[in-house]
């Protein structure tokens, strides 16, 4: 019996050395560069983060990864919160390697997983589509048998990376009745015939795209879990990934926090530092509340998921929590900032227009309320 | 990182003990009592008696040492007996106890650890609050309640206020200033152990929001002797308001094998209450849908459900002693919105106190009516205002 929130003195340790890697290689001026370009994450980047072995860290030795666990990413993705490194590491990592290992087939293990852990196969997901949902409900997109293949029709919407991926690891409807679930999930390779792509304008200045499928053929062996049945294991290695998302959050909310409370001391007006108004100190104590709330929930739901018991009612909590708290905690930093942080340059808007991506990446805080309720038998 | 509860055997055996005797002792019609928000007469009497009953089984502080009435229990199985109490949802004893029993084991004499703590163990000494004044309540080491020496007693004048239960307890620790010079504030403040039933000490009620008595506490000319002081002079504020200073509390190993097995912690108190507010939901149609089924309960539930789950784990980040004023103001905020969404959930017939048309037997009608005393202990812009200086070190 115990107790101990805290991380192990390995998982620290990684933690260290991602936020001294971090701070040197994605300082803010870097982060603009990515965003100006429609590449959308550093190619030298996602190689270094291979050879730190960060992008096998989940995977088996078996196909090339250092079987690590869970817990492990926890540090990784707070720190990636704190520097806002642009990276494909949650769809890839987090939710390709993850739906791969769970659901794919030995030859697909093998295929993709060393690839994945050794930087050279990137992977989008390609769940979203016209009417915004996510999840089964809003599914369009066709994947119609024909002999041994299936022929994909449809567009997905805010596809991340999609001009570097190998794979689009893309949710399709194989089954015509609309109320079955009749979702399968399907290993795009993304350089088939009759792919196109259309970066998409978008707040956060994300690598996102809208991917039109138009008679693409997909082989049969290509499909990821079983026809019709594809989503539940999709499922949850989002929800797996929305936890890690979860530590991002609070990893970019620590950042914001050190920023406003900087802020707040160094400010005066009315002759007095604006942190000495209480009005102010509600403010700047929202961020720490806000983040040291998510942080617990998101800890337990990851240790939940590392330790193998039932977790979807405590990752549900902590990644719907999550959501409302980046919303909230940016708000209130802006606050505090006034005029001098709604001028772009101001490195504050880096995080507040992230917060709406991760506000909504991979389902918003109803959908995880909804999964809540259904968790609690509501 | 660990989160996990286990149990042995033996403290099973324990547990098992526990439920039985309770099941014995308390009558379903006694669960949920609040000392501090009830007058039942009939309720009160009957706890008097079942805190001496629990006191018999060494249960009030199973951890205390046996020379003070405690059965030298581990933290393990003192953790199983609460459990059992907390899933009856068992009255706990009246009063400041839970504060004054650490104090006393802390900083008290020999003599007072002999006079107070077998008492208190045994559910007949129960302590009344004399802190807050009508003058100082968030600030209260401005208070003006006075000490004077005379000879081998102090004699103490002044007044104190929102006394909760006062009127029920036995004893009051009462600070008072005990150097003349106004300005050391808390400096200046030393804490005095007298019984209620002293000549000097007038009660008059003030009736609460939420069902309490609390009191207006006269002190004129009570007559302490210098052996009812509680910690050093002077030295009050440090050593019983911050729990600074003293001797550590003894703590005492248990000796259980195991083997260990993981077991899951049953819900109580805001999980008892949300538990049962989703049954009603279930159970209850409104406008022709059932509750559960409405999308703004189910995310009105589900609100509750993550505030609850905050809490929780709060509580665990507590039990590994870190955290601090952050913990308080959270948890302050928390209860005024917990009771309302409560509120809201239930509509109309939430007004009903009692009867057949009352949901959930009038319990969110109570919870509602005392989140209203949530400054107990300070208030939750206080515990923000430190928050914003200690932890994040904003000026003052």
């Amino acid at each position: 019996m115990a107790i101990d929130l805290t991380l192990d003195d390995h998982q620290l340790l990684v933690q260290r050395s991602a936020f001294e890697y971090f701070q040197k290689r994605y300082p803010p001026y870097v982060v603009r560069d990515i965003e100006d370009g429609h590449v959308g994450y550093l190619p030298d980047g996602w190689q270094e983060m291979a050879a730190l072995g960060w992008l096998g860290i989940t995977i088996p030795e078996a196909y090339g990864g250092t079987g690590g666990s869970f817990l492990d990413l926890y540090p990784i993705y707070e720190e990636m919160g704190r520097f806002l490194v642009p990276s494909p590491h949650l769809d890839t990592v987090a939710i390709a390697a993850n739906t791969i290992l769970a659901a794919g087939t030995e030859a697909q293990r093998e295929r993709v997983l060393p690839a994945i852990a050794d930087g050279t196969c990137i992977v989008s997901l390609a769940v979203v589509e016209r009417d915004g949902t996510f999840g089964p409900a809003g599914i369009a997109c066709t994947a119609r048998p024909r002999g041994g293949d299936f022929v994909v029709n449809g567009t997905k919407l805010l596809v991340g990376y999609a001009s570097s991926a190998d794979f689009l690891l893309c949710a399709v409807r194989t089954e015509g009745d609309p109320e079955r679930d009749g979702v399968s999930v399907l290993l795009v390779p993304a350089d088939a015939a009759g792919i196109s792509r259309t970066p998409i304008p978008n707040i956060a200045g994300n690598a996102l795209y809208a991917v039109t499928f138009d008679d693409v053929v997909v082989p049969g062996e290509n499909l990821l879990g079983p026809q019709d049945g594809g989503w539940p294991a999709l499922s949850e290695a989002t929800t797996r990934a929305a936890v890690l998302q979860t530590a991002t959050i609070v990893g970019a909310a620590r950042a914001v926090l050190d920023m406003t409370n900087q802020y707040a001391k160094d400010r005066e007006q009315f002759g007095s530092p604006i942190g000495r108004y209480q009005a102010v100190q509600y403010l700047v104590s929202d961020i720490l509340i806000d983040l040291h709330r998510a942080d617990l929930l998101a800890k337990q739901a990851a240790y939940r998921i590392d330790a193998g018991k039932d977790y979807e009612r405590e990752a549900a909590i902590a990644i719907a929590f999550g959501k409302k708290a980046a919303a909230h905690l940016h708000r209130q930093a802006h606050e505090v900032h006034a005029g001098v942080a709604f001028i772009v340059e101001h490195d504050l808007t880096l995080f507040s227009l992230r917060a709406k991506y991760w506000e909504n990446n991979l389902g918003d805080a109803r959908y995880y309320q909804e999964q809540l309720a259904a968790a609690m038998r509501i | 990182m660990d989160i996990s509860f286990t149990t042995t055997p033996k403290l099973e055996a324990l547990r098992r003990e526990v439920r039985a005797w309770l099941a014995e002792e308390l009558p379903q019609q006694f669960e949920g009592f609040q000392w501090d928000f009830e007058e039942d007469p009939e309720r009160w009497r009957f706890y008097r008696e079942f805190w001496k009953r629990q006191g018999a089984k060494r249960w009030l502080e199973p951890a205390w040492p046996r020379e003070f009435g405690g059965a030298e229990m581990s933290p393990r199985e003192a953790r199983v007996v609460r459990e059992e109490f907390e899933r009856r949802r068992a009255g706990g004893l009246a009063g400041i106890g839970m504060l004054v029993g650490p104090t006393i084991l802390r900083l008290g004499t020999d003599e007072q650890k002999a006079a107070f703590l077998p008492g208190m163990a045994a559910g007949e000494i129960m302590w009344a609050e004399g802190y807050t004044e009508p003058d100082s309540g968030s600030d209260l080491a401005s208070l003006r309640t006075r000490a004077v020496r005379d000879g081998d007693e102090w004699v103490i004048d002044g007044q104190k206020t929102f006394c909760t239960a006062g009127h029920h307890c036995n004893w009051i620790i009462i600070a008072a200033r005990t150097d003349p010079d106004d300005t050391k504030r808390h400096k200046g403040i030393s804490y005095f152990l007298a019984p209620m039933d002293s000549h000097g000490i007038e009660l008059r009620p003030l009736l609460n929001l939420a069902d309490g008595r609390q009191n207006l506490v006269f002190l004129d000319g009570l007559r302490v002797p210098e052996n009812r002081m509680l910690g050093d002079l002077n030295q009050g504020w440090q050593q019983v308001w911050f729990g600074l200073g003293g001797q550590p509390i003894p703590t005492f190993e248990s000796n259980d094998p195991g083997p260990d097995e993981e077991y899951e912690l049953e819900p109580t108190g805001q999980a008892w209450v949300l538990d049962q507010l989703v049954q009603y939901c279930r159970a209850t149609t409104r406008g022709g849908t059932l509750l559960s089924e409405d999308a703004v309960v189910r995310m009105q539930l589900t609100d509750l459900a993550i505030g609850v789950e905050i809490e929780k784990m709060l509580q665990y980040e507590g039990a590994c002693a870190y955290g601090g004023h952050l913990h308080s103001a959270i948890t302050k905020e928390f209860q005024p919105e917990f009771a309302q969404r409560c509120t809201e959930i239930l509509g109309p017939l939430g007004q009903i106190q009692s009867g057949v048309w009352a949901p959930l037997a009038g319990e969110i009608d109570r919870i509602y009516r005392r989140s209203f005393g949530n400054h107990a202990g300070g208030t939750s812009q206080v515990k923000r205002m430190v928050v914003a200086t200690r932890s994040l070190g904003l000026p003052r």
